[in-house]
């Protein structure tokens, strides 16, 4: 058993992925519980990915292909863990804000975060403040994430958390942003709970809000 | 698949100076002048040789060379010189455009990495250079760097070179004050190689001698030029002249004066052992005429050694270079500045045997840190002069039809499997202000006295045989 959760990590994290499928099959044949598999397995590959990305071992691609081929077995998974509702590591809301239609980076974080456990909604790109409002009320977002690359749209987030707090929606949910002009500083400014300067420390400030 | 015609996969960024009637223009003259003036040799056997092989002597010991005879001596002299480190393995090629780094010779001063002081430099100074040069992957062969003032001052150069030889495995190119320390050297590096016949073998040692310009050969240049004819190892006979001072004000006359002097030395060479290494350098500076300092990193310095590295292509020699240079008192902003001016030069350039990394203050002092910083600047310029590579295989336009309009490149394949061939530094910064922040907000100047002091601190160079440290040993106390 242990051997063949060795292999399925070191398959995530060589992005393999072609294989992965092949790992996770063999594991629930053999009788492995699947939130086992996801977390000793699958989760745990990507969490020692995200340490040698933070240690500069890992670059971007290798860590996004790794995240993709987490995915990949995660898709077997799924239907299996709803049924014995297992709980995820928490839903995130997930965004670029109004006027940006830039995605690249929101969906590097996205992409991180479900491979640590995350349950991800993705509005997409040029999202309002109203589309954002709308998610939280009607979901059971735990965090929302806003994301903007240009100077120009950063000041809807701050709308969005105005917005939030009008519709007294603001203490449902933890606030986190992120983006290349955005810094800790601003964060704190417009009254997010966190700022993470790159995908990687997204996932630890995603679970350090939750806990 | 798209045809392409004559295709060329790989084209570098492309560096021409001289033209071809120009280069010959330069060559002509130099010719004129060693037939009309002629050069001063303080060597009588280098004067009987000379005489014999049909030579013009006159005034006593004034030399003038009819064409024939320089052009005997470039028609036997090899294109190419392949020296070994101390393992014998090849190492360091001079031919064609190859580069290769190395230290300067001879520094007074050093620029302290723990208290910043310059100062003169000690014995363990001069090691913990070598051991330097040892662990840095761009920095290819070493020199001397130091002159240490803790020794008796007439074993300068055996323990020099006993150190280069214990300290590190790169090839080392040496300097001597007189033909018996010259023979000592070579005495000792041959104990290393195990005798005389494997040391010619491998090249593992090359001579850097001057003439004295303008236009004369003195006589332990000449005693030594000569030794290693003999010895079938390389030598690098530069001229090392200040125009305005000891040469022609102009750069043209510049290299006039030194290929007279160079090619004067390689008739010597030539005649003495027809196919001994020899290779072409000069060092063609300019007097700075408000300081009358030399100038190791002006605009000009660079047209000089470019020059010279295409007209010793031209002959057919392997060339001396120059670089990591500067003429700054500290490693600051100037130095980073002359460093990157002197690398870009000499890579575009192609020259050899590159050397002087680390000189600063006309090649008064050496800064380790200076080293550090070229080695990162070679590697850099390597990553600029390896051009772009347009093939079926780069041009990705099944990747850009798979992935379309609006998609990302970050996740693919291809992407994975190409984005390491992009240059990773790792002493400039490139790091997010957080990521920079958290590790301590750090200049590039800090990094490379970090680096200097981590290595000096850490490196273990491959340790040299007991029996061969203890042959080094007694030459050296032969010598005193």
């Amino acid at each position: 058993m242990e051997q063949l959760l060795t292999g399925m990590q070191k398959c995530v994290i060589d992005g393999e992925i072609d294989q992965i499928q092949g790992y996770v099959n063999q594991a629930l044949s053999d009788g492995m519980e699947p939130s086992v598999i996801l977390n000793n397995g699958l989760i745990a590959a990507m969490n020692e990915v995200g340490q040698r990305f933070e240690s500069g071992d890992f670059f971007v691609p290798e860590m996004l292909i790794a995240a993709q081929t987490m995915q990949t077995g995660l898709a077997i998974l799924k239907p299996l863990l709803i049924k014995a509702d297992i709980k995820t590591a928490g839903t995130i809301v997930l965004g670029t804000v109004k006027g940006d239609l830039h995605d690249i980076g929101k969906n590097l974080v996205a992409m991180m975060l479900e491979g640590a456990g995350f349950e991800i909604r993705d509005l997409g790109t040029d999202v309002n403040s109203e589309k954002f409002i709308e998610a939280v009320r009607n979901g059971d977002a735990d965090i929302l994430g806003m994301s903007a690359l240009l100077t120009t749209t950063m000041p809807t987030m701050k709308e969005t958390i105005d917005a939030l707090v009008e519709a007294g929606l603001r203490n449902k949910v933890k606030i986190m942003i992120g983006g290349a002009p955005v810094t800790e500083k601003y964060a704190q400014s417009i009254g997010a709970d966190g700022y993470a300067p790159d995908a990687s420390r997204a996932v630890s400030l995603a679970k350090s809000l939750l806990n | 698949m798209m045809k392409t015609v004559n295709a060329v996969a790989f084209q570098s960024p492309q560096f021409s100076l001289l033209s071809d009637c120009q280069i010959q223009d330069i060559h002509l003259a130099a010719l004129e002048v060693l037939r009309e003036t002629g050069i001063r040799f303080h060597h009588t056997g280098a004067i009987d040789l000379l005489k014999h092989a049909g030579a013009f002597i006159s005034d006593g010991n004034l030399v003038k060379f009819p064409a024939k005879l320089v052009e005997q001596a470039l028609a036997s002299a090899p294109s190419r010189i392949i020296m070994c480190d101390r393992d014998g393995e090849p190492s360091v090629f001079l031919e064609g455009t190859k580069t290769n780094f190395g230290t300067g010779s001879d520094c007074l001063n050093l620029l302290d990495p723990y208290t910043h002081e310059h100062r003169k430099f000690t014995r363990e100074d001069i090691i913990n250079g070598y051991r330097l040069v040892d662990a840095l992957p761009n920095i290819h062969f070493q020199m001397s760097i130091g002159i240490p003032i803790d020794i008796d001052p007439k074993l300068t150069y055996d323990v020099q070179m006993l150190e280069m030889l214990s300290n590190s495995t790169k090839p080392i190119v040496f300097v001597t004050n007189d033909l018996a320390s010259c023979q000592r050297a070579i005495d000792m590096a041959a104990a290393v190689a195990g005798g005389p016949e494997a040391l010619r073998e491998q090249q593992h040692i090359l001579l850097y001698s001057e003439p004295s310009s303008p236009l004369q050969q003195s006589t332990t240049a000449v005693d030594k030029l000569i030794l290693m004819a003999k010895t079938e190892l390389p030598v690098v006979h530069s001229p090392g002249p200040q125009m305005g001072a000891v040469a022609p004000i102009t750069m043209a006359g510049g290299l006039v004066m030194s290929l007279a002097e160079i090619l004067s030395s390689l008739v010597i060479h030539q005649f003495t052992n027809p196919g001994a290494p020899f290779v072409f350098g000069a060092g063609i500076h300019h007097m700075d005429m408000s300081s009358m300092q030399i100038c190791y990193a002006s605009p000009e310095f660079q047209l000089t050694k470019a020059a010279i590295a295409e007209l010793g292509r031209w002959y057919g020699l392997p060339t001396w270079g120059y670089a990591g240079c500067s003429d700054a008192k500290v490693m600051d902003e100037q130095a980073a500045v002359e460093a990157m001016i002197s690398v870009m030069a000499a890579k575009l350039c192609g020259s050899n045997l590159i050397h002087d990394v680390g000189y600063m203050e006309s090649g008064l002092t050496t800064s380790f840190e200076m080293i550090v910083l070229t080695d990162e600047l070679v590697a850099m310029v390597d990553n600029f002069i390896k051009g772009i590579e347009v093939s079926p295989d780069t041009l990705m336009v099944e990747e850009l039809n798979t992935v379309g309009p609006g998609g990302n490149f970050l996740s693919t394949k291809a992407t994975r499997s190409h984005f390491r061939s992009y240059w990773f530094p790792t002493l400039l910064d490139r790091k997010i202000r957080a990521t920079w922040l958290e590790k301590g907000a750090t200049t590039l100047g800090q990094r490379l006295n970090l680096k200097v002091r981590e290595i000096i601190e850490s490196h273990q160079p491959k340790p040299l045989a007991t029996d061969k440290v203890q042959a080094l040993q007694t030459i050296l106390e032969k010598a005193s």
